[in-house]
C-alpha cells in the first residue's frame, strides 16, 4: 500500500503542473481534463521526435523539433521520406519549402494573425458537439500513453483517437476516424524526446542541402498583406447551413495575384474540425472545381454560382461539405455577412 | 572587390551603402548565410534591382568555379533568353486528352512535389511586378549545365497532366491554374487550421503530408 502512494507521489512530482493527471484517475470523469493537458503540452513543451503519418494507402516518416512558450512557439517540421519538405513556423509567420530535386522555395510567409476567438480553451463547447472517453493504457514511442476517444455526436464530423503521453498529455499518437471507426489518417511518434531547451539556430536556416537547389523564389515580404487579406464587413454572399458547434474564425478578402481577382475565405472552426469556403470571382476563368474530391485527409467541394468559383475545404466528412456548399447564396448587393 | 571599390568612387554616398550592404547581403545569401528573414528582404530588393541580379549571377558564378562546379560549357546569356521566353511564353498548352481523376483513393494520396512548388511561388510570392517573377528563380541558375536549366520550364507545363482533372469536365485549358489555385486554398485552410484546432500540429502535417506523391507515384 505505501509503496503504491509513494509511487503516486513520484508521478505527481513528474507531472509537474498537473499533480492530479499523475493519479489514478477515475475514467469518464478526466477525458477533458486529459484534454486541457493536451493543449498545453503541444504548446508549452520543447521536444524533439520522429514520427510516421500514414494516410489512405500513403505512409511517410517526418521529424519535428518544437520549442514552447507563450506567443514564441516555434516549430520546425521535415520530411524524411521522399522529396525534403519542410514547414517552419517562428516569429508568427510560416514557412513553406518545398524542395523538388533541385528547387527551393523559401520566404513563402503564411502570415498568422492570432485567433478571435479561442476555441480550443473552450473544451465545454467542444463537448456540446462530442462525446470524450477515456480507454484503457498502450505504449507509444517506447512511452506510457493514455488512450482518449473523442466522439462526434453527429455525422457532421469525424472522431479522434488519441493516446497521450501520461507524462504530460503530450499527444504522441493520433487517429482521425471515420462514421465507421476506419482510420482516414494516422500518426504516431517513432522517438519522443523532451528537452530543457532548443536552440533558436534549429528554427532559423533552412535544412535543405543548398547545393543542389535553385535559390529560393521571388519574395512574398510585400505580399504579406494580400496574402492574409483584408476582414470582410459586408459579403454578397450567405452561408444558410452550417453544422451546430461551427463557429466563423474568419473572414477575410484576398488577392491571391495583384491586380487579379478577389477572393473571399471564411473559416469555420468547431474546435477540432476546421472548414474552409473559399468564393472566388471566375471572371470568365474555368471552374476550380465541381462536385466532391477528396484531398488527403480533407474533403472538398465545389460548385460555380453566378460566375463565381464556391470551394468548401475541410477535414469533415464528404456530405459536410457539400452540405455547406448547397446552401450558400449570392444575395447580390451587399449584406452583412 | 575591385569592383566594389569602383562603385564606392563613383556613386553618392547614400546609395553607395545601399549597394554595398545589398551586396554584402546578396554574397552571405550564396554562401547560405543568411537567415530566413534576412533572405526575404535581400530576394525583395533583388527581385526589383537588375544591377543586383547581374551580381547575384556573378556570384554564384564565382561561387562555382571556387567549387570546381563550373559546366564545361557556360553560357552567359543564356538566363536572359530564358527570362525573355517565359516573358514571351503564352498561358498553358491545352492538354489534350483527359486526366485520371485526381487525389481519389484509387490514384493514391498526393500531389507531386513539383506541383506543391508551383503552388507556393503561386500563392506566397507574386512580386508586384509579374514579369519579373520567374526572373530570380532562373537567372540564378546561369551557371548551371543548361540541360537542367531547361528542367524548370518543362517541369511547369507538365504539372497539369498529373493534377488537373479533378473533374474531367473540367476545360483542359485550365489544367494548370486550377493545379495552382486549388493547391493554394489548401495551404492556406491548413494554415487556419492549425490556429483553430486542439490537435494544433496536425495540419502543418497535412501541409507536408500532401505535397508528396511525386516520387512515389
Amino acid at each position: 500500500m505505501n509503496r503504491t502512494l509513494l509511487h503516486c507521489a513520484v508521478l505527481a512530482l513528474a507531472a509537474g503542473s498537473f499533480p492530479a493527471a499523475g493519479w489514478p484517475q477515475p475514467p469518464t470523469a478526466n477525458a477533458r481534463q486529459w484534454l486541457e493537458r493536451m493543449i498545453q503540452a503541444t504548446q508549452t513543451l520543447n521536444y524533439e521526435g520522429t514520427f510516421v503519418y500514414v494516410q489512405g494507402p500513403h505512409i511517410e516518416a517526418m521529424h519535428i523539433v518544437h520549442s514552447g512558450g507563450n506567443d514564441h512557439e516555434r516549430q520546425r517540421l521535415i520530411s524524411l521520406s521522399g522529396p525534403l519538405r519542410e514547414v517552419v513556423v517562428a516569429n508568427n509567420s510560416v514557412i513553406c519549402l518545398s524542395p523538388e530535386r533541385q528547387a527551393t522555395v523559401a520566404g513563402s510567409d503564411y502570415p498568422r494573425s492570432p485567433f478571435p476567438v479561442s476555441i480550443p480553451s473552450e473544451l465545454g463547447q467542444l463537448e456540446s458537439h462530442y462525446e470524450f472517453t477515456v480507454l484503457g493504457e498502450d505504449r507509444v514511442a517506447g512511452l506510457d500513453t493514455q488512450m482518449i476517444a473523442i466522439r462526434p455526436k453527429d455525422t457532421w464530423r469525424f472522431g479522434y483517437r488519441l493516446w497521450l503521453d501520461r507524462r504530460n498529455g503530450m499527444v504522441l499518437r493520433s487517429a482521425l476516424l471515420d462514421d465507421k471507426d476506419h482510420p482516414v489518417e494516422q500518426l504516431m511518434f517513432t522517438d519522443f524526446q523532451l528537452k530543457p531547451h532548443i536552440d533558436e539556430a534549429e528554427f532559423k536556416t533552412p535544412t535543405a542541402p543548398l547545393e543542389t537547389q535553385l535559390p529560393p523564389g521571388p519574395p512574398s515580404g510585400g505580399n504579406a498583406k494580400a496574402a492574409t487579406g483584408e476582414p470582410v464587413t459586408q459579403s454578397e454572399w450567405r452561408i444558410g447551413q452550417m453544422p451546430e458547434g461551427f463557429i466563423k474564425a474568419l473572414h477575410n478578402r484576398f488577392v491571391k495575384t495583384p491586380g487579379h481577382r478577389q477572393t473571399e475565405h471564411l473559416v469555420f472552426a468547431d474546435g477540432l474540425a476546421t472548414i474552409s469556403v473559399f468564393l472566388e470571382k471566375l471572371d470568365g476563368a474555368p471552374a476550380l472545381l465541381q462536385g466532391a474530391s477528396q484531398l488527403g485527409s480533407m474533403n472538398a467541394f465545389g460548385m460555380t454560382l453566378d460566375g463565381y468559383q464556391i470551394l468548401v475545404v475541410g477535414e469533415v466528412p464528404a456530405a459536410t461539405v457539400k452540405r455547406i456548399a448547397d446552401s450558400i447564396q449570392h444575395t447580390g448587393g451587399v449584406a452583412k455577412p | 572587390m575591385a569592383e566594389k571599390t569602383a562603385e564606392q568612387l563613383s556613386a553618392p554616398v547614400a546609395a553607395d551603402m545601399n549597394i554595398e550592404l545589398a551586396a554584402s547581403q546578396l554574397s552571405a545569401m550564396v554562401d547560405e548565410q543568411l537567415d530566413a528573414m534576412e533572405i526575404n528582404l535581400a530576394l525583395r530588393r533583388l527581385s526589383r534591382d537588375g544591377g543586383l541580379q547581374a551580381r547575384w549571377e556573378r556570384y554564384h558564378l564565382i561561387s562555382d568555379a571556387l567549387q570546381g562546379h563550373l559546366p564545361d560549357a557556360l553560357d552567359l546569356s543564356f538566363a536572359a533568353r530564358i527570362h525573355q521566353a517565359i516573358a514571351a511564353e503564352p498561358l498553358p498548352q491545352p492538354v489534350a486528352r483527359p486526366l485520371p481523376a485526381w487525389y481519389k483513393p484509387v490514384t493514391g494520396f498526393g500531389l507531386a512535389a513539383s506541383v506543391a512548388l508551383a503552388t507556393l511561388v503561386g500563392i506566397r510570392m507574386n512580386p508586384p511586378d509579374a514579369p519579373t517573377a520567374s526572373a530570380p528563380l532562373v537567372s540564378s541558375t546561369t551557371p548551371t549545365p543548361p540541360a537542367s536549366l531547361a528542367a524548370a520550364p518543362v517541369r511547369s507545363t507538365t504539372i497539369p497532366l498529373q493534377v488537373a482533372a479533378l473533374n474531367s469536365s473540367v476545360n483542359p485549358l485550365a489544367a494548370e491554374p486550377n493545379a495552382v489555385r486549388l493547391n493554394s486554398y489548401l495551404v492556406n485552410h491548413n494554415g487556419y487550421a492549425s490556429m483553430n484546432s486542439v490537435h494544433s500540429m496536425l495540419p502543418y502535417v497535412r501541409m507536408v503530408g500532401y505535397q508528396t506523391a511525386g516520387s512515389n507515384r
